[in-house]
């Protein structure tokens, strides 16, 4: 089987030629292809999938009989009537089109408010970032080096910063999507495991969420208008940083319902809100409060900025209390 | 309780209350009149932004202001 294993995650797909539906090939060959093909079909279907569906090269067996156990498996009969049926494979390339145009009018109509190219940079993380940055949140003090690295272009000019790959102090989106998402899901069992669940408790809560996000994403941006914060913090950096309370607030409302002692939930509440906080100022310093020696033209309310600062971080306890206060419809 | 729609309701009473300051009865008697000579100098105090974001609402926000009204006074008296 080493050799079937090896053509199914590869990424050549080894059709046989198409001779029409009635091809006299061996009933051991097609159902090897078919059985072959059938995983590497669903990587088919993507964009200009099904177009080279139609241009095949010839294939290349090895070894078709002397290996091949009998193929049992309900999947080759499928793929095999896949292949041979003319109608099938029409469809299949009306859907590979019909995926095509949706593509581009998504990234028409959503291209026009969002960049997407910004968005992707966002959501660019690899396993190693996402634990460390959750190790960071929970942790922040064995952090060293808040530093963000500054992405330059060919001729040395800072273009921006490097992205949550190559950086493990750039904000992702990827964390405040799954964090989100977790929350409601997190909230729905605790209310399930109480024994009051209604589905429609699933939306308040993420309209509740969604609320705080917004709100606070607002505060932050007028008062960096009236701060004049300019460039240093992105609108995405903002929508970033306030969405990584999620991950405290899942920790905190769940030793909310597991821990019967009052005093459990409270103390990893002052204990995650204070990480959390810790974890804001840190990360924000950089981005509010420029070094004295950099910035000479604009006028630059040191002071202002640092109560700011402190502000935001202050009130991320309020945002985890408010979102700790989950109420169902029933209750 | 804090949701997206009380959200959007409170947004809404707030630009209303922006949109309804009155320049020169009140704003003017503050000192946070949109003409002041003490703005022309010094564009980025927080008290010239301040005068700026107020005066950019009430100039921009007025017509939408009153579409927003509009559907959220049918939507209150229609579905409660």
């Amino acid at each position: 089987m080493a050799h079937f294993s090896g053509q199914m995650g590869g990424q050549q797909p080894q059709n046989p030629p198409m001779r029409g539906a009635f091809s006299p090939i061996s009933a051991e060959q097609q159902q090897q292809f078919a059985y072959n093909n059938y995983p590497s079909q669903q990587q088919q279907f993507q964009p200009g999938g099904p177009q080279h569906y139609a241009q095949q090269q010839p294939y290349s067996q090895p070894a078709p009989h002397a290996s091949s156990p009998p193929m049992q498996s309900p999947y080759g009969l499928f793929a095999q009537n896949l292949q041979t049926n003319q109608a099938a494979q029409m469809g299949m390339q009306f859907a590979g089109s019909a995926m095509n145009a949706m593509q581009e009018n998504v990234q028409q109509n959503v291209g026009r408010y969002v960049s997407m190219t910004q968005l992707k940079h966002y959501f660019d993380v690899s396993n190693l970032y996402v634990l460390s940055k959750l190790r960071v949140l929970v942790f922040p003090w064995l952090q060293k080096s808040w530093h963000r690295y500054a992405e330059r272009d060919q001729t040395g000019q800072v273009v921006g910063y490097k992205s949550p790959r190559e950086d493990a102090n750039s904000p992702d989106l990827y964390i405040p999507v799954m964090g989100l998402v977790s929350y409601v899901i997190a909230i729905g069992l605790i209310i399930g495991r109480l024994g009051v669940f209604h589905p429609e408790d699933l939306g308040y809560t993420a309209s509740s969420a969604l609320g705080v996000i917004v709100f606070e994403v607002l505060l932050i941006k007028m008062f960096c208008y009236l701060l004049n914060v300019g460039s240093e913090l992105q609108f995405l950096d903002i929508v970033a940083f306030s969405g990584y309370k999620f991950v405290t607030t899942i920790i905190v409302v769940f030793t909310q319902a597991l821990g019967p002692p009052w005093w459990v939930s409270w103390s990893a509440f002052i204990y995650f809100g204070f990480a959390l906080a810790f974890f804001m100022i840190r990360s924000l310093r950089h981005a509010l409060i420029p070094e004295s020696s950099s910035i000479t033209g604009v006028n630059v309310h040191r002071k202002r900025r640092i109560h700011f600062l402190f502000v935001i971080a202050m009130t991320q306890f309020l945002y985890i209390w408010i979102l700790i206060q989950y109420k169902s419809s029933a209750t | 309780m804090f949701g997206f729609g009380t959200l959007l309701y409170v947004t809404l009473l707030l630009l209303n209350a922006v949109a309804i300051l009155n320049e020169e009865r009140f704003l003017a008697r503050i000192g946070w009149a949109r003409n002041s000579a003490e703005l022309y100098g010094d564009t980025e105090s927080v008290k010239a932004k301040l005068i700026n974001l107020i005066s950019a609402v009430r100039t921009l926000m007025r017509i939408p202001l009153i579409a927003a009204n509009v559907v959220v006074i049918v939507y209150a008296l229609v579905l409660g």
